[in-house]
């Protein structure tokens, strides 16, 4: 069982609004809707249409940023830097791709050898991205980054934030260069991560990453939630890869440990409806303010059994032969 | 309907990339960077003192004042 390195912080805030938003976060994200829409902005946001001053929780999201501690602020600003390599011009003409198989394969050979962990292809969707938000892009290489998981066990404090910060910094850096590999084959194709209007996830569900898990975050077979999400938007045809099911659900359903160690309660027991979606959600307006207090957290992502490093496949194979023997039972019972 | 890009897409994101595109853009992030450290520096100094003041008083700092319409 997973032990963090220091106590968490105490839920004492010393900052908050006099008078909060008119709307709650969890209102802007749709909880409690029935109905599929698209996603809305609500705290982190680098400007695009209305811009950072109308997101209803943009005083909160700027003490965040300006409240980091040094060693994050650093890292955060050398990632921007890096960012300004995340597009640039196609050389020559685009290569006839025959095999997407084989194509497929190349790229992932090639982000392997960047040191990036986890790669998978999905089509680019644009009804998961925010409202108003799109991007002229049919595919997107969905890529994890494993995070140091030692320095990660100092969550909530800064030393595991800091981690966090040099974890994007450093992915988006491999994530260029993969986008300026794929550039050399002819084909367009650009980087996204940390501090960009797109939504990873759902992206990185469908092309099999992981799964949902009830702390809100993606679960992996290789790194639990130990990871961060990167990815490249190009037309380079591939092969894509499908949703996988690792058995996430099945624990989840039982297991306590992320609710239990949340210091602000934010983790609801059930899935919850969420614009049209049945699923896990983290309650928006309990959370936000211990992530912004701590500068960022991560508490559930760390003590989350699928963390453990190592123990994904074995908790996989396990939950799922369970699965079976339990349907199985189920069919003789009937 | 047109696609809009974000302010970061923007400035940060160059297609040619001509040397004088390439300059262009690498002052603009380093001026938009450098603008953000000395808000960091300047504002969030600031508020990194009022918060832990706040903490050892045992009071809350407000903070509705910053970024204009945050209490919106």
């Amino acid at each position: 069982m997973t032990k963090l390195k220091k106590p968490p912080v105490s839920t004492d805030y010393p900052f908050g609004y006099k008078t909060m938003p008119t709307t709650t976060g969890n209102e802007i994200n749709g909880l409690g809707l029935r109905e599929k829409v698209r996603p809305t902005q609500v705290f982190h946001n680098t400007g695009r249409g209305a811009g950072r001053k109308e997101v209803p929780y943009a005083a909160l999201d700027m003490f965040f940023n300006l409240t980091n501690p040094w060693p994050m602020f650093w890292e955060n600003l050398k990632g921007w830097w890096a960012r300004r390599h995340a597009a640039g011009p196609v050389t020559g003409e685009p290569i006839e791709v025959e095999d997407e198989a084989a194509m497929a394969r190349t790229v992932k050979d090639q982000a392997h050898a960047l040191g990036i962990d986890l790669v998978r292809i999905t089509p680019y969707d644009e009804e998961t991205q925010m409202q108003g938000i799109s991007f002229p892009y049919k595919y997107a290489i969905m890529m994890g980054h494993k995070m140091d998981r030692e320095e990660m066990l100092y969550v909530p404090h800064k030393r595991g934030c800091v981690e966090v910060m040099k974890t994007y910094r450093s992915s988006s850096q491999q994530a260029n260069t993969l986008a300026a590999y794929i550039r050399t084959l002819g084909w367009q194709a650009e980087a996204y991560g940390i501090g960009e209007d797109i939504i990873l996830m759902p992206m990185a569900i469908n092309a099999g990453l992981g799964q949902l898990g009830k702390h809100g975050s993606l679960i992996s077979k290789e790194h639990g939630s130990n990871f961060r999400l990167t990815c490249v938007l190009t037309d380079l045809p591939m092969a894509l890869d499908a949703p996988v099911d690792i058995g996430v659900d099945d624990l989840c359903m039982s297991c306590q440990r992320c609710r239990t160690d949340c210091p602000p309660g934010a983790i609801f027991d059930e899935k919850q409806w969420v614009r049209g979606v049945k699923k896990w959600y983290v309650d928006f307006d309990k959370c936000i303010f211990y992530f912004t207090h701590t500068h960022g957290c991560a508490i559930c992502l760390e003590v989350c059994p699928w963390s453990e490093p190592g123990r994904g496949a074995l908790l996989s194979e396990k939950l799922l032969a369970k699965r079976k023997t339990g349907k199985a039972a189920a069919a003789a019972a009937e | 309907m047109a696609r809009q890009q974000t302010s970061s897409e923007k400035y940060f994101r160059v297609y040619k990339a001509t040397w004088w595109q390439r300059r262009q853009r690498d002052w603009w992030v380093f001026r938009y960077l450098f603008r953000i450290f000395w808000l960091w520096f300047t504002v969030g100094g600031k508020l990194r003192r009022e918060k832990r003041r706040a903490a050892r008083e045992g009071r809350v700092f407000y903070i509705d004042h910053i970024a204009g319409g945050g209490s919106g």
